[in-house]
């Protein structure tokens, strides 16, 4: 009588013992792969990467940070997009520092093996101001707090701004020129996952 | 004799009913009587002094992905971090979902956002005070040392925090809470935490 009964206990305890609500949730909220886009490096900019490139979510590489980079237009009607040529620039807690340069979607991210950052993070971001030379840099904007614990920009960083988030990941000095990248997935512009659903009335 | 027997009776239930009635209210009236002595008055450290000290507790502890979280107990509110909104206020309730009022009141973290208000101090200043509020009496006292509250050894990293070690002891903010927890803040000691990477 007791074996089955430590059977069903353990089978419990291994099936949903390990499972995080708040994870799960998040996980839930993303959509999925947009239409024609394999997963790649370019694939769904401004989603909180970690998600699942993390031990968690179990999809390989893990990674240590990930973000997108976005313009915000200035008319609030209009969304975000991603933008290319920029670069990240992070240092941690010990003083090592690591570039991250977004892809042509303004995806950037480090993997787990490559740098397993000392928390909390300073975070920069760059400007490639020499279209020929991509090594010649000009700050843009240095984040005001510090990255506590969590390598996904976007669990944080959540379109549109609020009282719980700074709104996307944003380059301040964007030209006037630059337009949205061809040849990328939509971005991923919330609702913001953390949040219950709450309409106005 | 039936009548004799009939009043012993008689007396017999009464006595009974008066004993059971005595006892009913007996243990009706003591039964839940309670100490209503207050209890001794807790002391905190000023919220006027906290104001010096916010800061760096914005700045150290709440991040969006640490204690600037409705999911925390220790909520630290503020311009680097989560917005504090009264929603009993109607007016800044709406700041919830009409991301239009959010842009124009500034109602929101980093570069651009409004300062940490006098609201966001006092809740910040309620966090401190209300993880243990025994033990911060008796520091206020001077009964307890300083770093038997949580307050410290969570970013001293003695007792287990997620955010491991924020600070040493000695350090310029482990001075600047200590001050504060001793009434007289050190607003330099607090600047020069505030500087710190």
């Amino acid at each position: 009588m007791k074996r089955p009964i430590f059977a069903l206990a353990l089978f419990t305890a291994v099936t949903l013992g390990c499972d995080d609500p708040m994870r799960d949730r998040l996980l839930d909220a993303l959509p999925d792969e947009a239409p024609g886009f394999e997963p790649s490096a370019f694939h769904r900019p401004g989603q909180p990467c970690l998600a699942c490139h993390s031990e968690y979510g179990a999809a390989d590489p893990e990674f240590s940070i990930g973000g997108t980079v976005f313009a915000v237009p200035k008319d609030a009607t209009e969304a975000p997009f991603m933008l290319t040529s920029y670069t990240v620039r992070l240092i941690d807690a010990e003083g090592e520092t690591r570039t991250l340069r977004a892809n042509r979607c303004g995806n950037f991210f480090s993997t787990k093996q490559d740098w397993d950052p000392a928390f909390p993070l300073r975070a920069e971001l760059y400007r490639e101001s020499d279209p020929k030379d991509p090594s010649v840099l000009v700050q843009d904007s240095i984040m005001a707090s510090r990255i506590g614990r969590d390598g996904s920009c976007a669990s944080c960083h959540i379109h549109p701004k609020s009282p719980f988030s700074p709104g996307v990941v944003e380059a301040v000095k964007v030209a006037s020129d630059v337009a949205p990248p061809s040849d990328c997935p939509p971005p991923w512009l919330g609702p913001d996952p953390r949040l219950p659903e709450i309409t106005a009335q | 004799m039936m009548h004799a027997r009939a009043h012993v009776f008689t007396l017999r239930l009464a006595l009974r009913l008066g004993f059971r009635l005595g006892l009913g209210l007996g243990l009706g009236l003591t039964g839940c009587v309670v100490d209503l002595a207050p209890p001794a008055p807790l002391e905190r450290p000023t919220l006027e002094q906290f104001k010096t000290v916010s800061p760096l507790m914005e700045q150290r502890c709440g991040s969006l992905d640490c204690h600037g979280s409705l999911a925390r107990p220790f909520r630290v509110y503020g311009v680097r971090g989560l917005r504090f909104v009264d929603i009993l206020n109607p007016d800044q309730a709406l700041e919830l979902v009409d991301p239009e009022l959010v842009r124009a009141n500034g109602s929101y973290p980093g570069t651009g956002g409004k300062p940490t208000s006098e609201a966001e101090y006092t809740q910040n200043w309620r966090s401190a005070c209300a993880l243990e509020p025994e033990k911060l009496t008796q520091v206020t006292r001077g009964e307890l040392d300083p770093d038997a509250l949580l307050l410290l050894k969570k970013p001293l990293g003695v007792e287990g925090h997620k955010g491991a070690a924020v600070f040493i002891k000695g350090s310029s903010d482990y001075v600047c809470i200590t001050s504060w927890l001793d009434g007289e803040v050190s607003e330099s000691e607090c600047a020069l935490a505030l500087k710190n990477p």
